[in-house]
């Protein structure tokens, strides 16, 4: 993609120190912007703010500050613009459970000029469910498929994808992130996916957002992470004090061991360490999991030493 | 006004009420033909799944059309469609208010011709008819704006309690006011200046209703 990233009509998603205040939550000051044609996983705890942020992005929660943007609809004035090219799944949607899967196609069919019957018939294939069956006869797993199917078959420009995988079985799972990843064969389409579930994310996107406790903590492409993120073990001597490097997330020592978190990784780094005596006993690559739960463990971290001081 | 979804919106919820509306109706029209029948018996039986049939039918309606959808959770699957939350209320709205009065339309119409049509029952009785079916209707809109203000089944269940026992008590007051108790024994019907200031006060509360759901809509800063 050739459009700068400031060009409105290069962003699918456009947030712009969005906040929304709850009693007992608050989302605060979210900066989101997510380019067409690539894949965002969003990753928060429970709690974290994901859905509510989704909901803003649907225009079915008012923001109280800041601009939503979404395929360039300002929201939620422009939501019926918007939604046009906006699949929206999230854990709680159901369909109605009297009618069948069929039923709900026609439906869909009926309001969407850009209903592909070829391509629903071929998800009803490969999702392994059955069109004349009733959604209350339906698994878990068949139901959220079939959710995704009328969505997919509608071929939005942007998935607003809230927790979809949650409850899903392995295969089934496979089966949807599969399907998932075929839609970005079109670059001009987008998908932003929240989840707990690192292992699904890590699997499909590009960028990697974090959220905790309604602030977004971390913000950057997958690579980046993966590259940048290393957990270092070393054999300090007794008296040798580590220096404070930028980028350390958290240092801990027993003894002469000492582990070390950083997000700023590089050669750099290691000579530092080795200067001050320290050996190195391994570079260890963390997972996305284990770069989630440290960022989050270091913004409540900061939060409380803000709160104190 | 996005006419072309909130079309959509109504033809789903006619699709799945289709076959308890023409139930209701055909209960209606049983009751209706009960009350033809000369004999007291069958009168009151006929009064009373009349008005059973109406009461159920409007919660019937406001229970699928808006609290299931909630409670179901097939509201987030509606408002992914391209629709605003105030179009939903304009369907919600249309698709109630129509199909209610549709067959509660026709339900009273029959009802005025057997009071009209029987020997047996005073012509009198349209004006309290009148007044205590469209009692009916303004009770359902209450119970309707309350249910899509609040999207709660408890809140509207309450509503549903109160109404119903209003519903008893304020015709029992009826029939002590001189102006229309007395009219239900007699052959006259006498649209006098009671009978007026009551249906006019009930078509004021219905509106107040409907227009109480959409202030309270417009004002909503969540709608999932």
């Amino acid at each position: 993609m050739n459009m700068s990233l400031d060009t409105p009509n290069a962003l699918a998603i456009d947030m712009r120190n969005v906040s929304k205040r709850y009693q007992h939550f608050a989302l605060q000051d979210i900066n989101l912007q997510l380019p067409k044609g690539t894949i965002m996983g969003f990753i928060g705890a429970n709690g974290a703010g994901k859905s509510t942020t989704m909901r803003i992005l649907m225009g079915l929660v008012r923001h109280e500050q800041g601009e939503v943007t979404v395929n360039g609809c300002p929201m939620p004035n422009q939501q019926v613009a918007a939604k046009w090219d906006i699949g929206f799944a999230s854990e709680d949607m159901r369909l109605y459970q009297e009618a069948s899967v069929q039923w709900h196609m026609n439906y869909m069919q009926s309001i969407f000029p850009s209903w592909d019957i070829q391509y629903a018939k071929k998800l009803v294939q490969k999702f392994d469910i059955r069109a004349e069956q009733k959604i209350k006869g339906l698994s878990h797993g068949q139901r959220v498929k079939a959710g995704l199917l009328m969505i997919l078959a509608r071929k939005p420009k942007l998935l607003l994808l809230d927790e979809p995988t949650t409850g899903l079985d392995p295969v089934a799972r496979h089966e949807v992130l599969n399907e998932l990843m075929d839609v970005l064969l079109d670059e001009d389409r987008s998908i932003l996916f929240s989840s707990h579930n690192t292992h699904d994310i890590e699997q499909l996107s590009d960028q990697i957002t974090f959220i905790d406790k309604g602030k977004i903590i971390g913000c950057e492409d997958k690579e980046s992470y993966l590259e940048k993120w290393r957990r270092i073990r070393l054999t300090v001597p007794e008296n040798a004090v580590l220096p404070p490097l930028q980028g350390i997330i958290e240092q801990r020592r027993m003894g002469k061991q000492a582990v070390i978190t950083t997000k700023r990784f590089d050669d750099h780094v290691a000579n530092t360490y080795q200067k001050c005596g320290a050996q190195i006993q391994a570079v260890e690559n963390m997972t996305l999991e284990e770069i989630f739960v440290s960022e989050v463990q270091a913004s409540r971290n900061n939060n409380a030493q803000e709160a104190t001081s | 006004m996005n006419w072309p979804m909130i079309k959509h919106v109504m033809a789903k919820d006619w699709y799945f009420n289709r076959l308890a509306l023409v139930g209701y109706f055909l209960l209606g029209l049983i009751s209706v033909a009960l009350l033809s029948v000369k004999n007291t018996g069958a009168f009151y039986a006929g009064a009373v799944i009349l008005i059973s049939s109406l009461i159920v039918m409007g919660w019937h309606l406001i229970f699928v059309t808006v609290i299931k959808e909630r409670k179901s959770q097939t509201l987030p699957f509606l408002m992914s469609l391209p629709i605003s939350p105030m179009d939903y209320t304009v369907a919600k709205m249309l698709i109630n208010v129509g199909a209610f009065l549709v067959i509660w339309l026709l339900l009273a119409v029959s009802t005025f011709w057997v009071i009209l049509n029987v020997d047996t029952i005073p012509n009198g009785l349209v004006t309290f008819a009148s007044i205590a079916l469209l009692e009916l209707v303004i009770a359902f809109l209450i119970i309707l704006a309350i249910a899509i203000i609040t999207e709660s089944e408890t809140y509207s269940v309450i509503v549903l309690t109160i109404s119903n026992i209003s519903v008893s008590l304020f015709w029992f007051w009826l029939t002590s006011i001189s102006a229309i108790g007395s009219q239900m024994s007699s052959q006259e019907i006498d649209w006098n200046s009671t009978v007026l200031t009551f249906l006019a006060a009930e078509i004021v509360i219905g509106l107040a209703a409907i227009c109480t759901a959409f202030y309270f809509q417009s004002k909503k800063q969540d709608f999932l």
